[in-house]
């Protein structure tokens, strides 16, 4: 059975009932040892008395207080208690008139304590017999003669023990009767407490069984919450926060991709569809069409492949081989080829590098992660602005930097520079940029072991750092 | 009719007004938010069509601005952007109708003439005047069940006189609503226009359609279906 509560239930009612059963067992063994003690010694005193007061008479017989007929006890019709006197041989010489011609069932022994056992009484009821050894006492008028002083004698007195296993069957009926009280009101009690106390793990299964893609900013209260569920709300609060995040994310991925991947299909089918009808009359602007037409796909394809390359990485199968690459000249010729390209100008660029700087990378990852680089930083720089490159060492690594002047970003923006289909204003910038760019460059120096840093070192100033291992 | 068209991706901009030229708009174009807000203040449209993720103002707060002005066009929102909660939103900030990237232009122009339609108050694309008869959704007039032969900007004009027929329109408007390139003052190109379009759709020896009021503009004038 897997619930809490009744596997709570079951334990600890088990263990309260198995205590208070065996507090029931010694209580009722107790009680039994302490009337049974007391029955012991109410015989054994009645004994002694009667040991005590037979006498030897002038005649030499003995005297018996049992054999007085005054005393009612030991009369035939009460049959209260059985009294029996032998010598050390065995042989009876006095019987209670309750006894009559019977003898008691007991096997008389010399003992020097009193000795207590269970017998069955002559008229068939459980009794209880002491047996004890005495010498009687001499009668001032007695003959002294020496061999009667040295007799020795037994004598036994038993009494019926039905009162006494009456009064413990009551007993047993009475811990029978508590105990079976006691389980009803312990598994009541302890089934209500178990509901009330594990009632927040309810409320919490309840609201954890509401919470679904469309709430995850619910948290839930850790106000008033007891020390060991503490925790238990404050870790679910903090995988909400992570799941919200990642939501978050992969919504904006996805919205920013459909944006992406719909604006180039929307420009392709208007410009097929405005085409056609045009196809019909005017024929001079078929060249603009087909133009426009590779220019998409060319979008399209940059697109799909940095998106692939990015699946590749994080599926773990992009390819790295991994030697020495001189990370300045490979700068130097990317820059190069990247600004003869490019149809902008109106910046001022500023490169700062050494002789050689040998690192250990992969030369193909690499050229693309500063590929990318370069050519945001050409695309972004306003008018009048300025790019930095530099390569300088640093520890153990060779640090290429590339800043440039930006109107755009800002602090609050670095968080999420990195982020598939990133863009300041979400806007489209025709095929040069497809928004994924960036993601590649943090996949790709993931794999190189390069620690990208991106900063904002003064207004307007964005700054990207890689730090590549040095070659040893 | 004249549309502007806020969008930032400079091919999509480019072919969707020029689709919008060939069905007969007049088409102003912005490329940015700040732009189409400047033209959508500044100008006369019969309706707008806005792009929401745009730079330097975005498409919802440009609507916003528009509808805080009292503006009362028309906007179609065209958007790449195309959850639930975004048309909702969009409608909801005082968009008029919402449509998804990409799109069939053929789509795309249909829901426009029917912005244009309810900015005057008209259900159908047919409207008839006596024996004159325009189909709005194939961009053709006729008479007694004969087809008209019109040049593009003829029907335009026809269509706008149409769309206003009992008021007064005046030259003004005309050119605003129906011209892609501003007039010069004092050009006589809607003069021009009338005449032709006078001599196309009239009955010969007939009374003419079209009333000049001298000094104030014209009015189509005929026994409405």
């Amino acid at each position: 059975m897997n619930s809490l509560r009744v596997r709570l239930l079951f334990t600890l009612s088990g263990g309260v009932l198995v205590v208070l059963g065996a507090s029931g067992f010694l209580l009722y063994f107790y009680l039994r040892h302490v009337l049974l003690s007391s029955f012991d010694a109410s015989i054994l005193g009645k004994a002694q008395l009667l040991a005590r007061t037979t006498e030897r008479a002038e005649s030499g017989g003995l005297e018996f207080e049992f054999a007085d007929a005054g005393l009612p006890e030991y009369r035939p019709q009460t049959k209260a208690e059985y009294v029996q006197v032998w010598t050390e041989d065995g042989k009876t010489i006095a019987r209670s008139p309750s006894l009559g011609a019977q003898d008691l069932r007991i096997t008389p022994v010399s003992v020097a304590q009193p000795l207590f056992q269970n017998i069955a009484l002559p008229d068939g009821r459980p009794g209880r017999a002491v047996m004890l050894g005495f010498v009687p006492q001499e009668s001032d008028e007695a003959p002294a003669k020496l061999d009667h002083r040295k007799t020795r004698l037994i004598l036994a007195l038993a009494s019926s023990t039905s009162g006494l296993e009456m009064t413990l069957r009551r007993v047993v009926e009475g811990l029978t009767v508590a105990g079976l009280a006691l389980i009803v009101s312990v598994i009541s009690t302890v089934w209500w407490a178990i509901r009330r106390e594990l009632r927040l793990l309810g409320v919490i299964a309840h609201q954890a069984s509401t919470i679904h893609a469309d709430n995850l900013s619910f948290r839930f209260t850790t106000e008033g919450m007891p020390r060991e569920l503490f925790p238990i709300s404050q870790r679910l609060n903090n995988l909400l926060e992570r799941l919200e995040t990642a939501f978050a994310r992969e919504r904006r991925f996805t919205a920013d991709a459909a944006h992406e991947l719909r604006t180039p299909i929307a420009e392709l089918r208007t410009l097929a569809e405005v085409g056609l009808v045009e196809a019909r009359s005017v024929h001079s602007r078929m060249e603009e069409y087909f133009e426009d037409a590779l220019g998409i796909a060319r979008h399209l394809e940059t697109l799909v492949t940095t998106l692939l390359a990015l699946a590749r990485c994080e599926a773990g199968l992009q390819q790295v081989n991994l030697r020495t690459v001189d990370v300045a000249e490979l700068v130097r010729s990317v820059w190069d080829s990247l600004v003869q390209e490019s149809s902008r100008g109106g910046f001022t660029t500023d490169l700062n590098m050494p002789t050689q700087a040998c690192v250990e990378s992969d030369a193909d990852l690499l050229k693309n992660v500063l590929a990318n680089l370069f050519s945001n930083a050409i695309s972004y720089t306003p008018d009048g602005g300025r790019i930095d490159v530099s390569v300088a060492p640093r520890e153990e690594a060779w640090v290429v930097s590339i800043s440039n002047t930006t109107n755009e970003l800002y602090p609050d923006d670095l968080g999420r520079l990195f982020e598939p289909f990133w863009r300041k204003y979400q806007v489209h910038r025709g095929e040069v940029h497809c928004g994924v760019g960036l993601s590649l460059v943090a996949a790709y120096a993931k794999l190189l072991g390069i620690r990208v840093c991106a900063e904002m070192p003064a207004s307007h100033v964005f700054r990207i750092e890689l730090v590549c291992p040095a070659a040893t | 009719m004249r549309v502007l068209l806020v969008e930032d991706s400079a091919r999509l901009r480019t072919y969707l007004a020029r689709g919008l030229q060939r069905a007969g708009f007049a088409v102003d174009t912005a490329a940015d938010g700040e732009e189409g807000l400047h033209y959508a203040l500044s100008g006369d449209h019969d309706a707008i069509i806005l792009d929401l993720m745009l730079p330097k103002l975005d498409g919802l707060s440009l609507l916003r601005k528009l509808r805080a002005h009292g503006m009362k066009t028309h906007i179609l929102i065209l958007t790449a952007k195309d959850t639930v909660e975004d048309r909702v939103k969009g409608l909801q900030t005082g968009a008029d109708d919402y449509l998804v990237k990409p799109f069939a232009l053929a789509e795309l122009l249909a829901r426009v003439q029917a912005l244009v339609r309810r900015t005057y108050g008209i259900k159908t694309s047919r409207l008839s005047f006596g024996e004159l008869e325009i189909d709005m959704a194939r961009r053709v007039a006729s008479r007694s069940g004969k087809e008209l032969t019109l040049k593009p900007r003829e029907y335009s004009l026809l269509e706008y006189l149409a769309l206003r027929a009992g008021e007064l329109v005046t030259r003004t408007e005309i050119e605003q609503h129906i011209y892609d390139e501003r007039v010069e003052p004092s050009s006589n190109v809607v003069d021009s226009a009338i005449c032709s379009l006078r001599k196309a759709i009239d009955t010969p020896g007939g009374a003419s359609m079209i009333h000049t009021r001298r000094g104030m503009g014209y009015m189509l004038e005929g026994p409405r279906a």
